[in-house]
């Protein structure tokens, strides 16, 4: 964790045309969270998909 | 640096100067937003995507029309728009919590909206929210910008800030401090967020990552700007499906945060009071009338608790600010007008013993509560003994400040043999000898004429209809 900060910290692409500070830190940590909540997002969509398409094989059963 | 020359009669919003992009100001009564030519390309993707149509369509963003430049505030203009005109501006550190949340619910959907139309919001300032006919609503039409793939999200830092930190703290800690809010004008410093939130919080993946390892990521890299300014080639990124990973986590994280009322003192007044059912319906019939007569635009109720009253004036036709200081009343205020669908009643956290003082920058960006006054109609109904037992303030300047908000007021006297006011007296001694009918009328006869007054039946409390009759200063 702390090599993968300091990483991310040194290459972070800082915005020149951003009128609030992001601060370096709060990037970081952003980049971070991202990663791991953009796996569980793809995730739950694929999981959403799966079980309206389930649900809908019930349903043309039950017809 | 040549000063921008402002035209004659513009006013400027003094809250609106960070973003060089556009601005607020007034011209002859109205609110206007300039466009500069550096947020000209964001305004214009904003309009021409559809994203404007569809955030105004859900109530999530505040409507405008373009207007003449010849009303811009200064020659940079691009663009000038008239938005639809707020009446009352409140801030966060006078919501409850489910005000902040429904705010802070409202800055993510809007972000993750604005990312289907290629923009996304710059900024996440809660002060950008407002409460239009009950609802959330971005008032900041500026805050708009045009999404570049791979790029972070700026309004990160302070979307924990302004909202994520008092939310968690106020659910898991002590409602009362989402008042370090007014302290933190940039919203509450995350290290102090992680050292006053208990340790439970830190079992949730979302409040340790947002706040505690966040907090420690900015003591880290707090000075290290220089090393990332000098690397300004994108190496990191964020893809566009990581950071709809980090909205939905932010918003799951929101949702899952919950207030749990404390029985507090004034919350269940209207269940808890020496009112006879008679004397309720009478007080209640006289507020109608009362408020009947005067047909008041907007209407302050000072001590609303739970906008029972507030909700009489509404009926009438008036716009109703229903204070209260204690938060369990607001919440219930506002779950009542949710029920009932009253949009026009709008409850607000209000300490009237120290009410919203100036801050902010040279004391202009957050206005006293008393500079967003007049109110046409100041109700303060079973207040006075709170306001003078409880904190001792003379009647004489009970009197000078209700008259400093409004010309009409329509107030309660509540004498010492009532059982509310013995109950205040029993603990301590009696030091209030000109607390009486005649002490208090004279002591508001020197700011007010009384128009009528109104014995309630079956209680020794007295209703007055005072108008404001010259000015006068202690």
């Amino acid at each position: 964790m702390e090599i993968l900060l300091i990483v991310l910290a040194i290459f972070w692409p800082i915005d020149a045309h951003a009128y609030l500070d992001p601060g370096t830190g709060s990037m970081v940590i952003q980049s971070i969270i991202a990663s791991i909540a953009g796996g569980l997002y793809l995730g739950k969509i694929y999981w959403k998909r799966i079980s309206s398409f389930i649900k809908s094989l019930r349903k043309k059963k039950g017809h | 640096m040549k000063q921008t020359e402002k035209k004659d009669g513009v006013r400027p919003i003094l809250s609106s100067f960070r973003d060089p992009a556009s601005f607020v100001y007034t011209l002859d009564g109205f609110v206007y937003r300039q466009i500069n030519p550096s947020g000209l390309m964001d305004y214009q993707h904003l309009m021409s995507s559809g994203l404007y149509d569809r955030l105004v369509g859900l109530n999530y963003l505040i409507s405008h029309k373009e207007v003449s430049n010849s009303l811009a505030a200064d020659e940079r203009a691009t663009h000038v728009l008239q938005p639809e005109q707020l009446g009352f501006v409140s801030y966060p550190y006078e919501w409850c919590f489910s005000q902040l949340k429904n705010a802070a619910i409202l800055t993510l959907k809007i972000t993750q909206i604005a990312l289907e139309f290629g923009m996304i919001l710059k900024d996440a300032n809660a002060y950008n929210i407002q409460f239009l006919r009950g609802h959330p609503i971005l008032i900041d039409t500026g805050s708009f910008k045009i999404y570049s793939e791979g790029r972070a999200w700026e309004g990160y830092r302070q979307f924990c800030q302004h909202f994520l930190a008092p939310l968690a703290l106020m659910a898991l800690k002590d409602h009362r401090l989402s008042l370090l809010s007014k302290l933190y004008i940039d919203g509450i410093p995350l290290d102090l967020a992680s050292k006053l939130l208990p340790v439970k919080s830190k079992l949730s993946f979302s409040l340790m990552m947002h706040i505690h390892a966040h907090a420690k990521s900015q003591a880290k890299y707090g000075n290290q700007g220089e090393i990332a300014s000098k690397t300004d080639k994108t190496v990191v990124q964020i893809k566009k499906n990581n950071l709809l990973g980090l909205l939905d986590n932010l918003l799951t994280s929101v949702n899952k945060l919950k207030w749990h009322l404390p029985k507090t003192e004034w919350g269940d007044y209207y269940d808890n009071t020496n009112y006879s059912g008679d004397a309720t319906r009478h007080k209640r019939q006289i507020v109608d009338q009362l408020v009947t007569r005067i047909q008041p635009r907007v209407v302050w109720d000072l001590g609303g608790n739970n906008g029972y009253y507030s909700r009489i004036a509404a009926n009438c036709g008036a716009e109703v600010i229903s204070f209260d200081v204690d938060p369990m009343a607001v919440e219930l205020n506002l779950e009542i007008n949710h029920k009932q669908k009253i949009r026009s009643v709008s409850p607000l956290l209000m300490d009237l013993t120290n009410p919203s003082s100036a801050i902010g920058w040279a004391h202009s960006e957050r206005d006293s509560l008393r500079k967003r006054s007049p109110a046409d109609l100041i109700m303060a109904l079973a207040l006075i003994h709170h306001l003078a037992i409880s904190n001792n303030v003379p009647l004489i300047r009970i009197a000078e400040f209700f008259s400093l908000l409004s010309d009409n007021l329509l107030i309660e006297f509540v004498p010492k043999n009532d059982s509310q006011v013995r109950r205040l007296l029993a603990s301590r001694k009696d030091i209030f000898p000109n607390y009486h009918i005649e002490g208090f009328e004279d002591c508001f006869s020197y700011f007010y004429d009384i128009i009528d007054k109104v014995s309630i039946n079956k209680s020794d409390r007295i209703l007055y209809i005072m108008k404001k009759r010259h000015k006068h200063s202690l």
